[in-house]
């Protein structure tokens, strides 16, 4: 029995757990917009300075926990997609021991035979039996290992994925101050995070890391174990990440697949270091529409899977910008461009998968008047993943995004193993 | 602010005072068991935003008292301001 057998089964009740508090916030969230509602969701219902201190706190409050909601939906489905490689990766370790015992085996089955045969002699014909069963063995245990050896690499992959995730969704904005407590709470949520995690507050309650040198010198034996704990070495960066981010969404009415009076803005800006990457960061998205509708629904056919959608803006206008540079061991992101439209605009989005391999794209139609030029490419978690698109209207226009996505590491493997299995055919042709 | 206004809204900022006390009340504080992913650096991630989340989330519950009871301060000003 596996020392780790239980932690598919652990992970997947903690991805389970880290749902629930999502979904608990979503009705705390529920709850702050209804208040929200009641008090400023009627004209004159509640106005002048005191309205004023009230909404900016209700405010707060909903885009903290609409923040910890998202935080959460991230680790549940981030957990939850360690579960599979780890039970891979236990799977094939155990196929390997066994392949092990089974070589152990042939290998003593063949030292029996070289030892004793019939009235005293050697059995020639059993001891080349006994030969090809260990050539067979040998063979088993080399392509066990090599499964094992991907499952292993896959299963860090998303381990280390998970870490970046948690380590991501740890970054708050300010804490909203309640109405009368003290003035100036409102404001744009800007954080800095200083150094690899828990040693800002070392450094913070302890003088005596004050004289740290550069290179990680003149850390504390303390702080060195918080580093490692942390997976961080002392050589990195005291500077991590500078990151910015204000986002709202709303409507005047909404409903399942529907918004009247829609809006949303989002900037989100950062540079510095997230999980293994340095690079710097500016999104920033506006856009006001009398009505957005849409919904999308999973197809099935095969071993084909894919979405189709439907994306319709109508009376209104959006700009929007994505920019992106960030490298580290792992991989990195490129990402630039820009759209600036008004009008109305449907687009069908449409997404197909077939093992490792990903399309994706959506034809929009427009009318008004606007440009969009985007261009994404990135390789992140073993995944190749490319995105372009281009419109043009003045009256009547299109826009084109087209992308797909390349399990790399998936496509090796299947790759692997097709060869593994025609050399295996071709083996046993000459046999 | 006029006088109609003022005395319409102590029902609409007791209804607040309500609400976010059942808001503060869905917040989920309790911390789930510790878990492991079998690598040290990715639990210690794990266990650092559970441990951060809980104690932020306390705190965002503790503004939302305070906005509550605030509310409902207000309400009983504002009713004896209104007649």
């Amino acid at each position: 029995m596996d020392e780790d057998a239980g932690m598919p089964d652990a992970v997947r009740r903690a991805s389970g757990d880290a749902g629930a508090r999502a979904y608990a916030l979503d009705g705390t969230g529920r709850s702050l917009a209804a208040a929200r509602s009641g008090l400023f969701g009627a004209p004159g219902t509640f106005t002048g300075p005191c309205a004023d201190r009230f909404q900016g706190t209700l405010d707060g409050l909903s885009a903290r926990v609409r923040a910890a909601r998202t935080a959460h939906e991230e680790i549940a489905e981030a957990l939850r997609r360690t579960v599979v490689p780890i039970q891979e990766e236990q799977r094939t370790r155990r196929a390997l021991r066994q392949a092990e015992e089974r070589l152990g085996e042939a290998e003593r089955a063949l030292a029996t035979a070289k030892a004793s045969g019939p009235e005293g002699g050697v059995d020639a014909a059993a001891v080349a039996r006994a030969e090809r069963d260990v050539e067979e063995a040998q063979e088993e245990v080399r392509r066990a290992r090599r499964r094992h050896e991907e499952a292993d690499e896959e299963r860090r992959r998303a381990v280390r994925a998970l870490a970046v995730a948690c380590r991501a969704g740890t970054v708050f904005g300010p804490l909203p101050v309640a109405p009368g407590m003290s003035a100036g709470a409102a404001g744009a949520a800007l954080t800095t995070l200083l150094g690899p995690r828990l040693q800002d507050q070392h450094s913070l309650k302890d003088p005596r890391s004050l004289g740290r040198k550069a290179g990680g010198r003149g850390a504390t034996p303390q702080e060195i174990r918080r580093l490692k704990r942390n997976g961080m070495s002392p050589r990195d960066p005291m500077f991590s990440l500078l990151y910015a981010t204000l986002k709202d969404s709303g409507a005047v009415r909404q409903g399942k697949g529907w918004a009247l009076g829609y809006r949303e803005y989002l900037v989100k800006a950062g540079a510095g270091r997230v999980g293994n990457r340095y690079g710097v960061r500016l999104d920033a998205a506006a856009a006001l529409y009398a009505l957005k509708f849409g919904g999308e629904k999973d197809l099935r056919a095969g071993p084909l899977r894919g979405k189709a959608g439907l994306d319709g803006r109508i009376g209104g206008v959006e700009a929007s910008t994505e920019n992106d540079v960030n490298f580290g061991k792992d991989g990195g992101r490129v990402a630039a461009g820009g759209e600036l439209f008004g009008g109305a605009r449907v687009g069908v989005p449409v997404e197909a998968e077939l093992g490792p391999v990903k399309a994706i794209a959506k034809p929009e139609a427009w009318a008004g008047a606007g440009a969009a030029a985007n261009l994404d490419v990135s390789f992140q978690d073993g995944k190749f993943k490319f995105k372009g698109a281009a419109g043009l209207a003045a009256g009547l226009g299109l826009k084109v995004t087209a992308g797909g996505e390349i399990d790399v590491a998936e496509l090796a493997g299947d790759v692997g193993d097709g060869i593994a299995d025609g050399a295996k055919a071709l083996k046993g042709l000459f046999r | 602010m006029n006088a109609h206004l003022i005395a319409a809204q102590p029902a609409v900022l007791s209804d607040v005072a309500a609400v976010l006390g059942e808001a503060v009340a869905g917040l989920p504080l309790t911390r789930g068991a510790a878990v492991s992913v079998g690598d040290g650096a990715a639990d210690a991630a794990v266990h650092e935003f559970t441990a951060r989340w809980s104690e932020h989330l306390r705190d965002l519950g503790e503004v939302m008292a305070v906005t509550g009871r605030q509310a409902r301060l207000t309400a009983i000003a504002f009713r004896l301001a209104g007649g």
